[in-house]
C-alpha cells in the first residue's frame, strides 16, 4: 500500500513531462493533452524512461485536464484523461512495475480565478475537478495538485476528492522568488491549510531551480508534520530570445537535492527542464529511507496568505463583528447591507486585530447562508484569520467550507452532543477549535472548569484532534452579578495551561453594570494576561485596552528591546487630540473634503439650525459647487470623491442624530456591474457621489446574474436601476439584463454607463438614458426622480 | 513618470493638482511598491504575412493597425505582465473605507504597470522594436487577449486569468504585441492606434512627446 511507504521509504517521482513533449515537437499553444490520444506511443515511452530510470510514480499526462482548459480541443476531458491513465498503465506493465510503481492523476490548477479575485465560484471549481477525478478514481493510485498557485483552489480539489473517494491526495504549490504564491499564500500557511484537510503529502514543486528554493523548502520542512514532496525546476528559467531554457545539470541538481533528502524530504522528483538522467542520477543518490524530522505541533490560524502562530505573545481578537447588543449591525444584518460588516473588519484589522470573530447568529435570518455570503465578502479583503463564532453545527460547517484557511471556531462546550456535532467538522476542514469550560452551566469553582477542560480535550482526541488545535475558554463573569467568582477564571486559567493548550476570554463581559467599563476591562485583561491568557476577545478600536497589551508584552519580556510598543506609542503620545472645533465652516468643509473636521462641523451647524435645514442650506449648495467645479474642469475626480464621501459622513451624523422622515432619503436606486464584467470601481464611484446626495443606493456588487438584478428589482422596488459595464463583451450581458427586466415587467428607468458605452449604444440596447459620469448620474437622477 | 501618467488617468491635464492630491498620490506610490508582486513573461515568435499571423501558432493578428504596425516587422514578441492579485485586494480594500484613495491608487497602479512593462521590455534585448500594442485598443480586438493568455500561459506563469468576455483578472495586468525590427515606430502619439480617437488628446493633452 502507497500509504505505508510515503514517509518512511524515500519515493522518487518521475521528471518534466512538458519538457519531453516540447522535445518531440510540441508547439507553444498545442494542447499536450491531445498527445494522449494520438500519439500514445510517445506517451508510453516517457513514462517508460522514467520509470527506468528509477521513479516510483508515473504521472499522468493530464496537467490541464479540465473540461474549462480543454473547451478548445478535439477531444473530451473525460477520453482523454482516461487515454492517459491507460498509457501510463501499460507503461508500467511494460516496465515491469506494477508491483511497486504508482499512476499519479495529476491536476493543475484550473486555469480560472476563483472568488473573491476572479468570477469562478468554490461550487463551479469543486465540480470541475469532481469530474476529473471521477472519470478515473478506479484506475490511479494517487491523485496529485501540482503546481497549484491559489490555496482556496486547493481546498475545493482534496475536498472533491476526499468527498468522493478514499484515494491519498498529494499537493505541490509553486513559489515565487518573494516566499509566496502567486495568490500570496506563503509556505506555513499552505502547510496550515492543507494539514488541516488531510493532505497525505504536501510540498513545492516548479517555481525555481532546487538551490533557490531554499528558502521554501526549509520552511516547509520546518512546519509539515505530512511527508513533503520536492519537485523543483531545472534552475532559474532563462529567456533567451524568447525561448525559456534551463540550465542547472544533473549533477548540481542532484547535489542540491541530497541536502534536502538528508533533512527528511520524503519523496523526491522533477519538474520543468529535468529529464529521465535527472531522476535516474536522483534515485541513485537517494537514501532508501526518509530522514526523520522533528516538528513542534503548535496551534495556528491561517487566513488566505497569512498565518498566527500562537506562542509567547498575546494575540487580538476582534470582538465587533457582533449583532449582539449592536442596534446598527443587527439593521444590517436584516437588511442584508453585509458591506458594512465589511467596513468594520477593516477597521479592526488597521486598529491591530490579528484574528477577527464573527458572528451573524440572529432570530429571523438563515444563519448558514447569511454566514456563507458574509465569510465571503470578507475575504475579498481582510487577510487576518477569522473566528467563527456560532453555535449553529449547519452554520459553522458552511463557513468552514467556504472559508480560505483554516479558522479558529467558536465554540464547543463540555455537552457531548455539542462536540459530537461539531468536531467531525473540525477534523474534516482543519481548524482549531474554541472549548468553553461550561455543560449544564457555568461551574463556579476552578476545579469544575478544569474537569471540563480535560474532558472536551480527551473527546477531541478520540475525533483525531490533537490539543495544539483546541483553545481553552475559562468564561469571564461579570463582576456586577457573581463577583465572587470572577477570580475563579483566573485560577481555572492557570490550572488549563497546566494542560498544554492556549486559551481564550471574551474580556469586557467582566464590566456589564457597571460605569467606567473600559477601567474594568483593561485592568481584568492586565490580570487574565498574567494568568496566562493567549487570545483575548476585545475591541481593538479601544487604543487604551491595545495599549495595555503592548505594556504588558514590555514588562514580561516578550516585547524585546519594547520596540513594538516605542512604535506603537510614540505614535499614541504625539497625535494630537482630535479637534472638537473646526476653523472651518461646514461648506468649507465639504468643498474641501475635510474628513477630519466634518463632524465638528456637523455639530457646530446642528447646534445653530434644524437638521433638514442643515442639509438644504449648507451641504446641498455645497455639493452643488462642488459639481459645478467638476463639470467646469476646476477640480478633479479625486476631489469630487472626497467632497462626496466628506458629505457621506455628514449625512450619517445627521442621521444619528433625528430620523429622517419617509420622502427625506431619496431613491432607492439599485447599482449593478453586469455579469461577467468584473470592472467596478466606476460603479462604485457613481455610488459614493450619489449617496453624497442623499440617495440611498442598493449596491449589488460586480458580476452580477441576470437573475438577481431581476430578483432585486422585485424585492426592493427601486425607482431606478444603473447597469455599468466596461466593455464591447459585456455591454452584450448588459443588454439581455435590459430585456430580462422589461420581459419580468420593470417599468423603472435603467441608465447605463461604463467607458464603452455612448448614448448611441445605450438606446441600441434599449437602456433609457446613458451617462457620461458620476456627476452627469446625479444630474440626471436629481431631473427623472422628482 | 508614475505620477504624471497617474494624474493624467486622473483627469489632470495641464493643471496642477491640488496638495492634498499630490500627497495622497505618493502615499499611494509608496503603498504600491510595498504591495504589488511585479512579474512579466514574454516569448519571441515570427510573423507571416498576408495574412498577417504568427508562424508557430498560425494565429492571425486582426485589425488594419496591426497590419500597419507590424508591416516591415519578421518576429514579434507577445508580452505579458502584471502586478498581482495583492495590489486587487488592496484597492478593494480602500474601496470599502476610502474610495478617494482608491481612485488615486487605482490610477497610480495602472501608471506603474505601465512603466513596469516599459522596463521590462527594455532588459530583453532587443533594441529595435516597436512600442506595445495592447489588444482593446483600436481596432486590434479585445478578444485577442486570449490568444496571447493561452501562447503565452499567463495563467500559470503570471496568474492571469481571463474572463469569458475577454477581461483580465487581476485587473491591473497587461498583454500585449511587440514587432522587432527597426521600423522607426517608437511610442509617440503621431504612430498610436488611436492618434484619431483618443480621449486624452481631445482633452488637449498627450501621452508622449512627438520627437
Amino acid at each position: 500500500m502507497l500509504r505505508d511507504r510515503i514517509g518512511k521509504e524515500l519515493l522518487i517521482f518521475d521528471g518534466a513531462m512538458g519538457t519531453q513533449l516540447q522535445k518531440a515537437g510540441l508547439g507553444a499553444g498545442d494542447i499536450p493533452e491531445e498527445l494522449n490520444i494520438e500519439q500514445p506511443e510517445l506517451l508510453k515511452k516517457i513514462h517508460k524512461s522514467y520509470l527506468e530510470a528509477g521513479a516510483d510514480f508515473v504521472t499522468t499526462n493530464t496537467f490541464g485536464c479540465n473540461c474549462l482548459k480543454m473547451a478548445e480541443a478535439k477531444y473530451e476531458a473525460e477520453e482523454m484523461l482516461q487515454a492517459a491513465v491507460k498509457n501510463a498503465k501499460e507503461a508500467r506493465r511494460e516496465a515491469g512495475r506494477e508491483q511497486d510503481a504508482y499512476i499519479a492523476l495529476d491536476i493543475g490548477p484550473i486555469g480560472q480565478l476563483l472568488e473573491p479575485m476572479g468570477t469562478l465560484t468554490f461550487d463551479e471549481a469543486y465540480e470541475i475537478i469532481k469530474k476529473q477525478i471521477m472519470a478515473v478514481k478506479d484506475q490511479v493510485d494517487v491523485v496529485l495538485f501540482e503546481t497549484m498557485s491559489d490555496l482556496y483552489e486547493v481546498k475545493a480539489g482534496v475536498l472533491a476528492v476526499k468527498e468522493n473517494t478514499d484515494l491519498p491526495v498529494f499537493v505541490t504549490m509553486t513559489f515565487e522568488e518573494n516566499g509566496r504564491t502567486l495568490s500570496g499564500n506563503d509556505p506555513e500557511t499552505f502547510v496550515n491549510v492543507a494539514e488541516g484537510l488531510g493532505v497525505d503529502a504536501l510540498g513545492v514543486n516548479c517555481s525555481l531551480g532546487p538551490k533557490e528554493l531554499k528558502p521554501i523548502i526549509s520552511r516547509i520542512l520546518n512546519e509539515a508534520s505530512v511527508p513533503v514532496i520536492l519537485q523543483p525546476n531545472a534552475g532559474l528559467p532563462c529567456l533567451e530570445h524568447g525561448e525559456t531554457h534551463y540550465h542547472v545539470t544533473p549533477e548540481e541538481y542532484v547535489e542540491e537535492m541530497k541536502g534536502y533528502m538528508e533533512e527528511g524530504a520524503a519523496i523526491a522528483g522533477g519538474c520543468c527542464g529535468t529529464t529521465p538522467e535527472f531522476i535516474r542520477q536522483l534515485a541513485q543518490a537517494a537514501p532508501k529511507m526518509t530522514a526523520p524530522r522533528a516538528v513542534k505541533k503548535k496551534t495556528k490560524t491561517s487566513g488566505p496568505t497569512q498565518t498566527v502562530v500562537f506562542g509567547d505573545k498575546v494575540i487580538v481578537c476582534g470582538e465587533r463583528l457582533n449583532p449582539t447588543g449592536k442596534k446598527k449591525m443587527k439593521q444590517a444584518l436584516l437588511d442584508e447591507r453585509y458591506e458594512e460588516l465589511v467596513v468594520e473588519a477593516i477597521r479592526q484589522e488597521e486598529a491591530g486585530a490579528q484574528v477577527l470573530d464573527v458572528n451573524v447568529g440572529l432570530p429571523g435570518i438563515d444563519e448558514p447562508e447569511t454566514m456563507k455570503k458574509v465569510i465571503k465578502m470578507l475575504q475579498e479583503v481582510v487577510t487576518v484569520p477569522l473566528q467563527i463564532d456560532s453555535s449553529s453545527p449547519e452554520a459553522i460547517e458552511k463557513a468552514c467550507r467556504y472559508y480560505n484557511g483554516k479558522p479558529i471556531i467558536n465554540s464547543v462546550n463540555g455537552k457531548d452532543e455539542v462536540m459530537d456535532a461539531v468536531f467531525p467538522i473540525v477534523r474534516k476542514y482543519g481548524g482549531v477549535v474554541i472549548g468553553l469550560t461550561l455543560d449544564e452551566g457555568i461551574p463556579l469553582k476552578a476545579e469544575e472548569r478544569f474537569e471540563i477542560a480535560k474532558k472536551i480535550i480527551k473527546k477531541a482526541e478520540e475525533y483525531g484532534i490533537g490539543k495544539e488545535d483546541i483553545i481553552i475558554d475559562c468564561l469571564t463573569l461579570t463582576a456586577s452579578a457573581q463577583q465572587k467568582e470572577v477570580k475563579e477564571t483566573l485560577r481555572a486559567m492557570k490550572m488549563v495551561k497546566e494542560l498544554g493548550v492556549h486559551t481564550v476570554l471574551g474580556v469586557s463581559n467582566v464590566s456589564f453594570g457597571l460605569p467606567n467599563r473600559p477601567l474594568l476591562n483593561r485592568t481584568f485583561l492586565t490580570l487574565a494576561m498574567e494568568a496566562g491568557l493567549d487570545l483575548p476577545i476585545i475591541n481593538p478600536l479601544d487604543k487604551e485596552l491595545m495599549g495595555t497589551i503592548d505594556a504588558f508584552h514590555v514588562l514580561f519580556y516578550k516585547d524585546i528591546d519594547s520596540q513594538i510598543y516605542i512604535r506603537n506609542q510614540s505614535r499614541e503620545t504625539i497625535k494630537k487630540e482630535p479637534s472638537e472645533k473646526t476653523s472651518f465652516g461646514l461648506r468649507d468643509v465639504i468643498m474641501h473634503g475635510l474628513k477630519d473636521e466634518v463632524e465638528a462641523a456637523v455639530r457646530e451647524k446642528l447646534s445653530q439650525k434644524e437638521p433638514l435645514a442643515v442639509i438644504n442650506e449648507e451641504i446641498i449648495p455645497a455639493l452643488d459647487d462642488v459639481g459645478k467645479d467638476y463639470e467646469t474642469g476646476k477640480i478633479f475626480l479625486p476631489q469630487l470623491i472626497q467632497s462626496a464621501e466628506t458629505t457621506k459622513m455628514a449625512f450619517e451624523i445627521i442621521k444619528g442624530s433625528f430620523a429622517l422622515k419617509e420622502g427625506e432619503e431619496k431613491g432607492p436606486v439599485l447599482m449593478a456591474t453586469v455579469e461577467g464584467d468584473i470592472h467596478d470601481i466606476g460603479k462604485n464611484i457613481v455610488k459614493v457621489v450619489l449617496e453624497s446626495y442623499g440617495y440611498r443606493v442598493i449596491d449589488l456588487g460586480k458580476d452580477v446574474k441576470i437573475e438577481d438584478v431581476v430578483e432585486a428589482n422585485r424585492k426592493y422596488h427601486p425607482k431606478a436601476i444603473g447597469l455599468s459595464a466596461l466593455m464591447t463583451t459585456t455591454v452584450a450581458s448588459m443588454e439581455r439584463t435590459i430585456q430580462a427586466l422589461r420581459a419580468d415587467g420593470c417599468q423603472v428607468p435603467v441608465w447605463v454607463g461604463g467607458a464603452v458605452l455612448t448614448a448611441d449604444i445605450a438606446q441600441d440596447i434599449g437602456a433609457d438614458y446613458y451617462t457620461e459620469d458620476a456627476m452627469a448620474s446625479v444630474n440626471l437622477l436629481e431631473k427623472i426622480l422628482k | 513618470m508614475i505620477k504624471k501618467a497617474a494624474l493624467r488617468y486622473l483627469g489632470y491635464g495641464s493643471q496642477k493638482a491640488s496638495q492634498q492630491v499630490e500627497i495622497l498620490l505618493d502615499e499611494c506610490i509608496e503603498e504600491i511598491k510595498q504591495t504589488a508582486q511585479p512579474k512579466a513573461a514574454a516569448a519571441l515568435f515570427h510573423l507571416d504575412h498576408e495574412p498577417l499571423c504568427i508562424h508557430e501558432t498560425g494565429d492571425l493578428i486582426p485589425g488594419k493597425q496591426m497590419e500597419e504596425l507590424l508591416a516591415d516587422c519578421e518576429k514579434c514578441l507577445l508580452t505579458g505582465g502584471t502586478l498581482g492579485t495583492a495590489m486587487e485586494r488592496k484597492i478593494k480594500m480602500y474601496e470599502k473605507v476610502n474610495m478617494t484613495k482608491a481612485v488615486v491608487m487605482d490610477a497610480a497602479a495602472s501608471a506603474y504597470l505601465e512603466v513596469f512593462c516599459d522596463e521590462y521590455e527594455e532588459n530583453l534585448g532587443f533594441p529595435d522594436r516597436t512600442y506595445r500594442a495592447c489588444p482593446g485598443y483600436g481596432d486590434f480586438p479585445i478578444e485577442f487577449n486570449k490568444k496571447i493568455a493561452k501562447i503565452l500561459d499567463v495563467s500559470k506563469k503570471l496568474g492571469i486569468s481571463m474572463t469569458e468576455s475577454g477581461l483580465m483578472i487581476p485587473q491591473k495586468s497587461m498583454l500585449g504585441v511587440v514587432g522587432i525590427g527597426n521600423t522607426g515606430r517608437k511610442k509617440n502619439c503621431r504612430d498610436c492606434v488611436r492618434e484619431k480617437d483618443c480621449p486624452f488628446r481631445k482633452r488637449g493633452e498627450r501621452c508622449y512627446e512627438i520627437e
